[in-house]
């Protein structure tokens, strides 16, 4: 498998090379994604200048303008997304609403937290995964078929919140079961609180990678040219490596490109039922307490994070694929 | 000042999320329903130990700006109750009296005029001295119509400075709430060195106080630290430290605590049979001047008739709420004041407009020429327990033949549909504030022009009344007064009240001098830890 | 390798299918029945009785109402069954037609629905939802727009990616080649292509949106009592995990095997469907 993508990549050579098209194109994903958004925002009833103003009833109609006007909350739609998105450029984010930091101190904890549980479930879900479609898809039908496939479907077929419980009932006193160690406190220490969450969150990623895998794989395995080379005798090895995992990859890859977006929602029930102050925790809580500020940076983070992933799934794509490089190019 | 209806807006991210009323008066000892095992009540023996770090968790974050309490931060019940454990008031309210804190005496030199003799021996943490002019300095934050400070004593107008350690408060007329709205989880004294150099940049470190415990730390989403004052001027902070690690989930605080990974912890009520799971657990159980109610928008039809909110109120179940609901965890209502209150609470349970009868519910609704095939739309929130007890009521309702369709939405939505646009029938609530005097309790509610008006209660008697009540020095005389304040509201069905719910609080056996405050003090203030 | 067949013969064939359509029968049964099948209304509160463990009167025991949990679930069945055909119908109906004209358009037309997808994608789903319900209020309706918002993207990039690859095909490309107009291609070779494995996603969608559904619920944001649903079954029971473990394991276990049987059956109808493995 290795082998395969390092030889396509050297011949891909300097391909890899972003257009400048592109970056124009992923840059309006961004901008019109975050619009949306801030859009959305907007239409939800709700005004975060009276949360903010607390919810103690001596709030003045006053106080509550007042706190509008500061936030600039009374300027066109388009005139305070444009304010924002030129701040938020220069790296400037603003305070959050509701929480007692500005965003960018609060991004910056979270989403290391974020990145580390999605890192740790993904790495979780594909050791778990890939070798359990092989084994699948080798024996289609087969009781070592069925029973991977149960597997993998329990996986999905719990939901994560569920599963946290359960986790953490189960490993009640053997493993932390709530908060956050930083790797500064030592990797095990760190890697003990993470392997809950991780386990909670990456269930449901390691059937969706199995049974794409193993769609993809029984897609190729039962097709013309796999059958051609079987009845040149070239050895099953070499079908698998040369043909069936590559082109199995493809869905596969895609399935990763999309697990990218729906990593972070995934995430904010896991931090939530394991107290992990992660960014799903912050935007969730965003949305519901109209805090503007934190919602935006968080979703300009995330559909950041979302684009940078999926050109590189693009150009994975390419190297598993030569003809759509050439489609492309 | 009462709250709206959650006491957080920090909108908690389950269901299960946070309850924090609370006020008055130990009642302890075990709830009823079908929560059979016994609630241990004792706590450690022998005489307060130095020393250990209580841990505790907690459900919402403080609202921004941390702690700064001449800002509308201070109107948040549970950040004003960390907050009172690094800071201290002029005074406290104990036992139902004013006792001196900070203002070692008094004197009401005329009906608005009040002069306070301050402590001399008292330093900020930050080595600032307390003084007359921090103690102007504060309330000067609060009187200023610029700013956005909350809780602002009733009718004060203005504080001078009299001499290095006196200061004058005058009135712009008589309230006999005045003193107790000046306690310390209210309205608290901050370093006013510290208010002018970081209020605006760093609030966290603007929160320097008085009081037992020095904020040390916050990471915002994580953990809030308190360690002690060595410099008190009391002799009751008897911790190294105070913890609180914030978890929004309480199921994941729950298996925590079972888990002695928290010393104390408060309890959603429907909750307390899981926490029982934990045998040697100590249980405290208060039940304060806070309420829940159904209310009607009295400014539309049918509700402006007195009979057709008289007929809902009766339809509800009290009992069933309280046990089912509750788990046995709470009282019955049949008006806004609980025993807790004192003198002014009054046993309202005979009248037929706040207590259970469906044949009463369907008289007083026929009396009314009550349209059944109308709809009526019932406006709750998803936020736990009110959310659960709109669910009973409506299906309440029901039983009465009334067509109640009920919609929730997230609390955002619901506040501004209620507060601003005011565009619903009925919904419901409590009233959760940690109140010590009645007037905080039921003006905002149902004055005319009270803050948490929202249902459109206009009784001219009413608010005379009030207006009255407010300014009795008299204490049996104001007593008297509340009594009938809470017939009219009650007979008058301008809200139904359902439950006075409990203050539930768990705590590890070896946590000592726990103390419920209804005027909003931290309950581990005085906390200890045995060996 | 099935014989040629009617795809429905060919559809039950392996034992597991028969057994996976049967699981299935017996769900849309229930469904259908739930009035018929629950002893109790399953809106009936018992305020003095909640919380009761299994018993006599109460086979699954009663909930925090005291609602009769049994009653409940099978009522929950009816609704997370018919939240799940909505969302995935509605899925279907977008993110099909999308998918296929991103991967088969050409030129402008292809660029702008992939970045739109592209943007659907990067926004998490849950948190539209989160918005998207708190602009609508919180009911059944929200609950499948919601999700239904949130799925579509990921089914047309799927879409999207098999259309891709088919369109390079030899046969694809010698019927360009002879100048077979594009919609034909479209109908005669993209799609029976991209059946397989859309079929295959859309029963993880379907699976997806009870799931879906019970995140919503544990957020306090999906359906809303006292509709019973499997979602809110799980969140309200999951907040008596401790005492009354009952209330949360039933619908739990029957959220597994519903989901587990329409993995299987998803699996069931790509092999009866795929062209190749027919022939």
């Amino acid at each position: 498998m290795l082998a395969v993508r390092l030889n396509r990549a050297r011949r891909l050579g300097p391909r890899v090379v972003l257009p400048l098209a592109g970056s124009v194109l992923q840059a309006a994903v961004v901008a019109a994604a975050t619009f949306v958004v801030f859009l959305l925002m907007r239409l939800i009833p709700g005004d975060p200048a009276r949360i903010l103003a607390g919810p103690g009833g001596s709030v003045t109609p006053e106080q509550v303008e007042r706190t509008r006007r500061e936030l600039g909350l009374d300027d066109p739609i388009a005139l305070q997304y444009w304010n924002w998105i030129t701040d938020a450029v220069r790296g400037d984010f603003g305070n959050s609403l509701v929480l007692n930091d500005t965003v960018a101190e609060l991004l910056a904890d979270r989403l290391v937290i974020t990145l580390q549980l999605s890192v740790y479930a993904f790495t979780l879900a594909v050791v778990l995964a890939i070798p359990l479609s092989l084994v699948a898809a080798r024996r289609q039908g087969a009781i070592a078929d069925k029973l991977s496939r149960l597997a993998g479907a329990t996986g999905v077929a719990v939901p994560s919140f569920w599963l946290a419980l359960l986790l953490i009932i189960v490993a009640q006193g053997v493993l932390p079961t709530f908060g956050y160690a930083p790797l500064s406190e030592g990797l095990g220490a760190h890697l003990g609180h993470m392997l809950l969450p991780a386990l909670a969150l990456g269930a449901g990623f390691a059937t969706l990678v199995f049974e794409t895998t193993r769609a993809g794989l029984i897609d190729t395995l039962s097709s013309d040219y796999v059958r051609t080379a079987r009845a040149f005798q070239i050895p099953e090895r070499r079908i698998y490596g040369r043909y069936a995992l590559r082109n199995a990859f493809l869905p596969t890859l895609t399935i990763f490109g999309l697990e990218a977006g729906a990593l972070m929602a995934g995430a904010l029930l896991v931090e939530n039922a394991f107290a992990l102050p992660g960014m799903g925790r912050l935007i969730v809580q965003g949305v519901l307490s109209r805090d503007y500020p934190v919602v935006q940076a968080c979703i300009l983070v995330i559909v950041v994070v979302f684009v940078a992933v999926n050109l590189l799934m693009d150009l994975l794509y390419a190297v598993v694929d030569p003809r759509v490089r050439r489609s492309r190019g | 000042m009462g709250d709206k209806a959650p006491p957080e807006t920090r909108v908690p991210l389950t269901r299960r999320g946070l309850f924090a009323g609370a006020a008055t008066l130990a009642v302890s000892a075990c709830g009823g329903g079908r929560s059979s095992a016994p609630m241990n009540t004792a706590g450690p023996t022998g005489p307060p130990r130095r020393g250990g770090t209580l841990r505790l968790p907690l459900t919402a974050e403080p609202i921004a700006p941390a702690f700064d309490m001449g800002t509308s931060a201070a109107g948040s019940v549970g950040t004003a109750a960390i907050a009172t454990l690094a800071y201290n008031g002029l005074v406290e309210v104990s036992d139902g009296k004013v006792v001196p804190q900070l203002a070692e005496a008094w004197d009401r030199a005329s009906p608005t005029r009040y002069v306070f003799d301050l402590r001399r021996d008292v330093v900020f943490h930050d080595g600032t001295p307390f003084d007359a002019a921090a103690v102007k300095a504060n309330f000067d934050r609060l009187l200023d119509p610029e700013g956005d400070g909350v809780n602002l004593p009733p009718f004060l107008e203005s504080v001078k400075v009299l001499g290095r350690h006196q200061v004058e408060m005058r009135l712009s007329r008589p309230a006999a709430s005045f003193l107790p709205s000046l306690r310390r989880g209210r309205v608290m004294m901050m370093s006013p060195v510290a208010v002018a150099k970081f209020a605006k940049s760093d609030p966290f470190r603007a929160s320097v106080g008085t009081g037992p415990y020095v904020f040390k730390e916050y990471r915002a989403g994580n953990v809030i630290r308190l360690e002690r004052n060595d410099d008190y001027w009391g002799d009751d902070n008897y911790l190294d430290a105070i913890t609180f690690t914030i978890i929004p989930d309480t199921n994941t605080q729950i298996m925590a605590f079972l888990n002695d990974e928290f010393d104390m912890i408060d309890v959603l009520p429907g909750k307390a049979s899981q926490v029982k799971r934990r045998r040697d657990a100590v249980w405290r159980e208060n039940t304060g001047n806070t309420f829940n109610y159904l209310t009607f928008n009295q400014t539309v039809k049918p509700f402006d008739n007195a009979d057709v909110r008289r007929g809902f109120s009766a339809a509800l179940d009290r009992e069933g709420i309280a046990a089912g609901i509750y788990g046995g965890h709470a009282k019955a209502a049949h008006g806004p004041f609980s025993p807790a209150i004192g003198p002014a609470f009054e046993d309202l349970s005979g009248g037929a407009a706040q207590a259970y009868s469906v044949d009463e519910a369907k008289k007083f609704l026929a009396r009314a020429g009550y349209d059944f095939g109308a709809e009526v739309a019932f406006n709750a929130f998803t936020q736990s327990p009110w959310a659960q007890e709109a669910d009973a009521m409506a299906a309440q309702l029901e039983q009465v033949g009334v067509n109640v369709r009920l919609n929730k939405e997230d609390f955002g939505s619901w506040a501004d549909r209620i507060y601003t646009s005011r565009d619903f029938a009925l919904t419901n609530s409590g009233q959760t504030t940690r109140t010590v005097d009645p007037d905080e309790v039921i003006y905002p509610l149902v004055h005319s022009k009270g803050d948490l008006n929202v249902s459109g209660v206009d009784d001219p008697e009413l608010d005379d009344l009030l207006e009255k009540a407010r300014a009795e020095d008299d204490p049996g005389l104001r007593a008297e007064m509340y009594h009938d304040v809470a017939r009219l509201v009650a007979d008058n069905a301008y809200a139904a009240f359902t439950v006075w719910p409990s203050t539930l609080t768990a705590m590890s056996p070896k946590v000592g001098g726990y103390a419920f405050s209804p005027g909003g003090t931290h309950g581990a203030a005085q906390c200890w830890l045995s060996a | 390798m099935a014989e040629r067949t009617t795809p429905v013969a060919a559809l039950l064939r392996p034992l597991t299918q028969k057994i996976t359509w049967s699981v299935l029968a017996v769900f849309v049964l229930v469904a259908a029945a739930a009035p018929l099948l629950a002893p109790y209304d399953p809106a009936a509160q018992d305020l003095r009785n909640t919380l009761m463990p299994p018993g006599p009167g109460h086979l699954l025991g009663t909930d925090e109402f005291g609602r009769d949990q049994l009653s409940r679930l099978f009522h929950a069945v009816r609704s997370s069954l018919l939240i799940s055909l909505a969302t995935t119908a509605a899925v279907a109906a977008a993110g099909i037609p999308l998918g296929l004209l991103a991967g088969y358009a050409r030129g402008f037309a292809n660029v702008v629905i992939a970045r739109a997808i592209d943007v659907g994608l990067a926004l998490p789903s849950l948190v539209l939802a989160l918005g998207l319900i708190a602009a609508l209020g919180a009911g059944m309706r929200s609950t499948v727009i919601a999700l239904a918002v949130g799925y579509t993207p990921y089914l047309a990039r799927v879409v999207r990616g098999v259309v891709l690859r088919v369109r390079q095909e030899e046969y694809v490309e010698s019927a360009r080649v002879s100048n077979v107009p594009p919609w034909r291609i479209a109908v005669r070779h993209v799609v029976p292509n991209t059946l397989g494995v859309t079929s295959v996603q859309l029963t993880l969608i379907f699976a997806f949106a009870v799931i879906g559904e019970a995140g919503l619920s544990f957020v306090g944001l999906g359906v809303q009592p006292p509709t019973a649903s499997l979602g809110n079954l799980l969140a309200d029971g999951s907040a008596h995990s401790l005492d009354l473990p009952i209330l949360t394991v039933a619908p739990g276990l029957v959220i597994a095997v519903l989901v587990i049987t329409l993995l299987f059956a998803g699996d069931g109808v790509r092999d009866a469907l795929d062209p190749r493995r027919r022939r």
